[in-house]
């Protein structure tokens, strides 16, 4: 780190001092303003959560029950509005598994009905549901696999697509007005069944900053029970 | 946004005390210039809007550790910078796919559009962008925004003389960048400001 430190000419200076000129100061644009902010509101809220009911996430894994992989499979469905005919399957109805140590109650979960202002359907691949013939799209995302790029607006505002997901493999998958109160460009790194408050879940975790979305899926479109950090999650 | 008349340190105060609005209006008062600095000292939006938020958050969890030895701008901005560097010294591979626009949602590009403004803004860019971390912070505090080297030296946590080396060097490389590309300025042309120094523009202390 011995490098001279040659005084620039003044013709350097002037023209450099005009370069510099030339830029503009950027604004924040209003997407990360807003994303900023709504992580910042994310924190205060969490900061006085203690009092608030437990979140348990059932840990990702494929070798949970066949209940709860079916269950997360329909919630999913439920989640983004992919009308497949799911009356008859009993995959519908009630499971249970394990969640820390203890039995979560997994009550009976519905596809979509109609009326959902989401459109899109979830293209995630080559599950062992597709597999198996069983018509059923729903997957627990992997971790970092799924980037969200545009969850800075209510669909209500932005449209039936506004809210999208892409993963590295180009699948996508459209989510439910309530997720897009998810910040812009969060990384969505989870969708898994769980419960709250002894209610079942699903449970939607995303990075940046570490927000959860707790949703109930036994209403429709599913409603957000809680919007937290994911590091209060269980 | 709500005005507020409470100073930074008093929003910083109420906010340690429980004040749950308090933050969000320190953040919206420093929003602007806090992007700027994580967007020029970054490769791109995206990684600035990411070390935003997440010294954002940082300063919200920490607020209790500020001292008050310097402005809470100050402090505000070290730690913005201090995520902008982080991110570049840690920054991996890591490929994500956008999807493309459909007119629907906010993008983070910036609003302006002029393919002149666009194509002058990638050079200055892209001249900054081969400079290393340390020495491009300090060229954009000091040049681009304004800071004077005491205050760029106290939102780097480095002296001041350390800051004008990096400074320096960081001028001489962007010259001898345009100039190898034939972009430098054409000093010709009637020149508007003072020449780079310390004291380039006026700027927070």
């Amino acid at each position: 780190m011995t490098q001279e430190q040659t005084p620039l000419s003044p013709e350097d200076q002037q023209a450099l001092a005009r370069f510099f000129e030339s830029e503009p100061r950027p604004q924040i644009p209003p997407a990360v303003r807003r994303s900023v902010a709504d992580a910042i509101a994310a924190e205060a809220r969490n900061r006085g959560g203690e009092q608030e009911p437990r979140v348990v996430r059932v840990p990702r894994t494929w070798q949970r029950s066949y209940y709860v992989t079916a269950a997360a499979s329909v919630a999913a469905v439920a989640l983004v509005g992919l009308a497949v005919p799911l009356a008859s399957d009993n995959r519908t109805g009630t499971g249970t598994t394990t969640a820390g140590g203890s039995v979560v109650e997994c009550p009976k979960l519905v596809p979509a009905a109609s009326g959902h202002r989401y459109t899109e359907a979830t293209m995630w691949q080559d599950t062992e549901h597709m597999r198996d013939g069983e018509g059923c799209a729903g997957h627990v995302a992997e971790p970092d696999d799924v980037v969200s790029s545009e969850l800075s607006a209510p669909v209500a505002e932005a449209g039936p697509a506004a809210v999208r997901a892409v993963t590295g493999s180009g699948s996508a998958v459209a989510m439910p007005e309530c997720v897009a109160r998810l910040s812009l460009g969060s990384r969505i790194s989870g969708v898994d069944i769980g419960s709250y408050s002894g209610h079942a879940a699903v449970v939607i975790t995303a990075h940046r900053p570490e927000q959860v979305l707790v949703l109930d899926c036994d209403s429709n479109p599913p409603v957000v029970m809680a919007q937290r950090l994911e590091r209060s999650i269980e | 946004m709500t005005t507020d008349d409470r100073s930074d340190e008093d929003l910083l105060q109420a906010h340690v005390a429980g004040d749950p609005e308090a933050f969000g209006l320190l953040f919206g008062r420093h929003a602007d210039r806090l992007w700027a600095v994580a967007l020029r000292t970054s490769r791109d939006p995206e990684e600035a809007a990411d070390a935003v938020q997440d010294a954002m958050i940082s300063a919200f969890r920490r607020a209790q550790t500020f001292r008050g030895q310097s402005k809470v701008s100050t402090w505000l901005h070290r730690i913005v910078v201090n995520a902008c560097l982080d991110r570049m010294r840690s920054r991996r591979a890591r490929p994500t796919v956008s999807l493309p626009e459909q007119g629907v949602g906010q993008t983070l590009a910036e609003p302006r559009d002029l393919i002149e403004e666009h194509e002058t803004r990638l050079t200055v860019r892209s001249a900054l962008l081969q400079l290393p971390p340390e020495q491009r912070a300090a060229v954009v505090l000091v040049d681009l925004e304004g800071w004077t080297v005491e205050g760029a030296a106290r939102v780097l946590d480095c002296p001041a003389g350390t800051v004008k080396s990096r400074c320096h060097r960081g001028r001489q490389r962007l010259a001898e960048i345009l100039r190898n590309r034939g972009e430098l300025p054409n000093v010709t042309e009637q020149s508007r400001e003072p020449a780079v120094g310390e004291t380039l523009r006026g700027g927070p202390a």
